[in-house]
């Protein structure tokens, strides 16, 4: 494969769930390509269809049965969505591997540490039971696990959280993928413990060149760990741009909604927070025009009648990764972020919130 | 860190609630104790709110809980308004509890799944012997409203029709019920989404205010305390390190610790490869069983010198109002 082609090509799947409700549309037409060796992050709301994409870019969530994937997923030259069991098997674990969020429940109480990842080593690589333990001693040091020799033998509940997260991170990377997804790695974590985890995840990214898909809701864990984001809401993917670019000068409402609400260091004690009222439209009647405009301080009849679609900004089309925006009235211009400004704290009502 | 002491405490200027030299353990089997609060003092004066953070099993949930004495200290005097709270009845106490709410940490399942909203927002009241239904569902209704729900549209839900946020909405009307005077938030955002939280974040300010409580409000997050508390007390394993208005927090934080959580907020300004070169600290929390001698920070601590481990530091005062447990800073 030649360098400047992306290993990962995503081309407008869409996801939709059959359930009682009618059909939930989790992810729609989504299109996203990922360079060999580059981190993508998947920013949004629980509920946003970020872990869904995830998954059917793995292959884990699959056409069939109640599930409806249409679109076309293709990862170093094949296209996830048509391969046969046996031959995801041989790509699990192996080419492209997926971090969990609850360390806790991705590992088997009854399995030792050691055999949850000489099992991916054996069967993938080749490898007879000492050459695996050794190999699996070795990824353990590399994940920074003090005293790999006697954790091999211990079980999950011996290990505290971080320990626990670590040993999945090297189940994720025993065969050198080439891609990994990490579903909210960190979220069941301390915000201590949660540092220390996406360093160990960024260096040992860089040491082994993966590429990477970091699914998070939290835009600092994005920020410090990404090359490029993607913001979704309501499944579609609603800007995506280099990560500096993004964070420096958002220009969907809905981004920069996210980043006001967070709360800053910087800010005064009983700063009044930027809110977004309202929550996610529901997606089994998915609302005609934009999915944000119920809540977009900006709407205007348009953005409820027509839905928008990417597009990349002037100064960047053109580029190999453009700042691209689907917003009918996108925002320019550097906004004000550390600070969101009290607008009417005084004598504001609190709006009734509707389900 | 580590530190015990009770400088830091303004007796005479009539605090709501003060905690005094608090102890908390848990038996752990063979003969083992945890450690889980060890010796730590802290006050609030009315309308204050004292943001309590540290990382989990540093004893700050134990702490909230043993003010509502469940379960009661093992030592140490909690006393509201007052009233001495660890030696009264459990009649007495029964009763001032109902000035003492508490917001959990996960709202979905601190609700009962099969009482509708109009049954557990009222439960409170009905409980202390209010029959009136009339009174009682206009009450209801209006504290729905004021925490920014439709009280037409939830009056007849159960907790699972409802999102995260919207739960959480229901559990603070519930709490606002008994017109309390201390409202206890044990982790309230923690399990919400960043808009989510900031809705419920301005909603517990507001209501703070309108209900002239006095809060503690406790959580891992450090930005997210600084946003809500008037003052920071910062927690390792059972003990205090650190005391501080809430705006000192940022650039005069001085425990070791204090400056490692704040190191460890994800900051969506500092982008990849930009990352300040603050002293990593490595390592997991030491066993609660067996906590280190001396300072309990000081087998992560940068700094620790052999006086840390021979010596307990006690808070003293930096600067106005700053308190700090450290023998090197």
């Amino acid at each position: 494969m030649s360098s400047n082609e992306p290993i990962l090509t995503v081309d407008g799947v869409s996801t939709r769930f059959r359930t009682k409700r009618g059909q939930l549309r989790a992810v729609e037409q989504v299109s996203l390509e990922l360079d060999a060796g580059e981190t993508l992050g998947l920013v949004g709301e629980s509920g946003s269809g970020k872990s869904v994409l995830g998954q059917t870019i793995m292959g884990l969530v699959s056409n069939g049965g109640a599930t409806t994937v249409t679109g076309t997923v293709n990862f170093m030259g094949r296209d996830m969505q048509g391969l046969t069991r046996k031959e995801q098997q041989q790509m699990w674990g192996n080419d492209i591997a997926m971090v969990f969020q609850d360390p806790m429940s991705a590992l088997n109480p009854f399995k030792r540490i050691g055999t949850h990842i000489t099992e991916s080593l054996r069967a993938h690589l080749g490898l007879d039971k000492t050459q695996a333990r050794e190999r699996a001693i070795e990824l353990l040091r590399k994940v920074r696990i003090p005293e790999p020799t006697r954790r091999i033998d211990q079980y999950p509940h011996e290990l505290s959280g971080g320990m626990r997260q670590r040993v999945v991170i090297a189940m994720a990377l025993a065969c050198d993928p080439k891609l990994t997804i990490a579903d909210e790695p960190t979220t069941a974590l301390d915000v201590t413990v949660q540092k220390q985890i996406l360093e160990l995840l960024d260096s040992l990214r860089t040491e082994m060149g993966m590429a990477g898909i970091l699914v998070s809701h939290d835009l600092g864990v994005v920020a410090g760990q990404t090359d490029r984001v993607a913001v979704m809401y309501a499944g579609r993917i609603v800007e995506t741009a280099p990560t500096r670019q993004l964070f420096a000068n958002p220009r969907h409402p809905y981004t920069e909604a996210l980043l006001a609400a967070v709360p800053r260091l910087e800010q005064e004690p009983h700063t009044r927070l930027e809110s977004i009222d309202g929550g996610l439209p529901d997606m089994t009647k998915p609302p005609t025009g934009c999915s944000f405009a119920s809540r977009c301080k900006y709407a205007q009849a348009k953005c409820r009648e027509v839905v928008p679609t990417l597009t990349a900004s002037q100064d960047t089309a053109g580029a190999r990764h453009p700042h691209e925006v689907a917003c009918h009235f996108p925002l320019d211009g550097a906004a004000d972020l550390g600070m969101p400004a009290a607008v009417g704290t005084e004598n504001r009502e609190l709006e009734v919130e509707t389900i | 860190m580590a530190g015990s002491g009770v400088a830091h405490l303004r007796r005479d200027e009539g605090p709501v609630l003060a905690v005094e030299n608090l102890v908390v353990e848990f038996p752990a089997g063979r003969g083992q104790t945890v450690h889980a609060v060890s010796d730590i003092s802290f006050d609030l004066m009315p309308g204050e709110t004292l943001g309590i953070v540290g990382e989990s099993g540093c004893g700050k949930s134990t702490a909230g809980r043993a003010v509502l004495q469940l379960p009661s200290p093992k030592s140490g005097s909690v006393e509201i308004d007052g009233i001495e709270l660890t030696t009264l009845s459990p009649s007495a106490l029964r009763k001032i509890r109902a000035q003492m709410q508490m917001i959990m940490q996960d709202p979905i399942s601190s609700l009962n799944p099969r009482r509708k909203v109009k049954h557990l927002v009222t439960e409170g009241p009905r409980m202390w012997g209010q029959r009136n239904k009339e009174r009682l569902d206009q009450l209801g209704r209006e504290l729905l409203q004021a925490v920014g729900l439709d009280p037409d549209m939830v009056w007849d839900r159960l907790p699972g029709e409802l999102s995260g946020g919207q739960c959480q909405r229901v559990c603070i009307a519930r709490a606002m019920m008994l017109k309390p005077k201390v409202l206890i938030c044990d982790e309230p955002v923690s399990s919400l989404d960043v808009s989510v939280q900031a809705q419920i974040l301005n909603l517990l300010e507001q209501t703070k205010t309108e209900f002239e409580l006095t809060m503690i409000f406790i959580a891992h997050n450090m930005a997210v305390v600084k946003n809500i508390s008037d003052r920071v007390m910062v927690m390792y394993l059972g003990k205090v390190c650190e005391i501080a208005p809430s705006r000192d927090m940022e650039q005069q934080a001085q425990h070791p610790y204090s400056q490692l959580l704040l190191a460890s907020i994800p900051d969506p300004d500092v982008l990849r490869g930009e990352a300040d070169a603050t002293p990593q600290i490595e390592g997991d929390l030491p066993s609660p069983l067996n906590p280190p001698s001396g300072c309990r920070f000081r087998t992560r601590c940068p700094l620790a010198t052999d006086r840390c481990a021979d010596e307990e530091p006690l808070l003293r005062e930096v600067a106005p109002e700053h308190f700090v447990a450290c023998h090197n800073v």
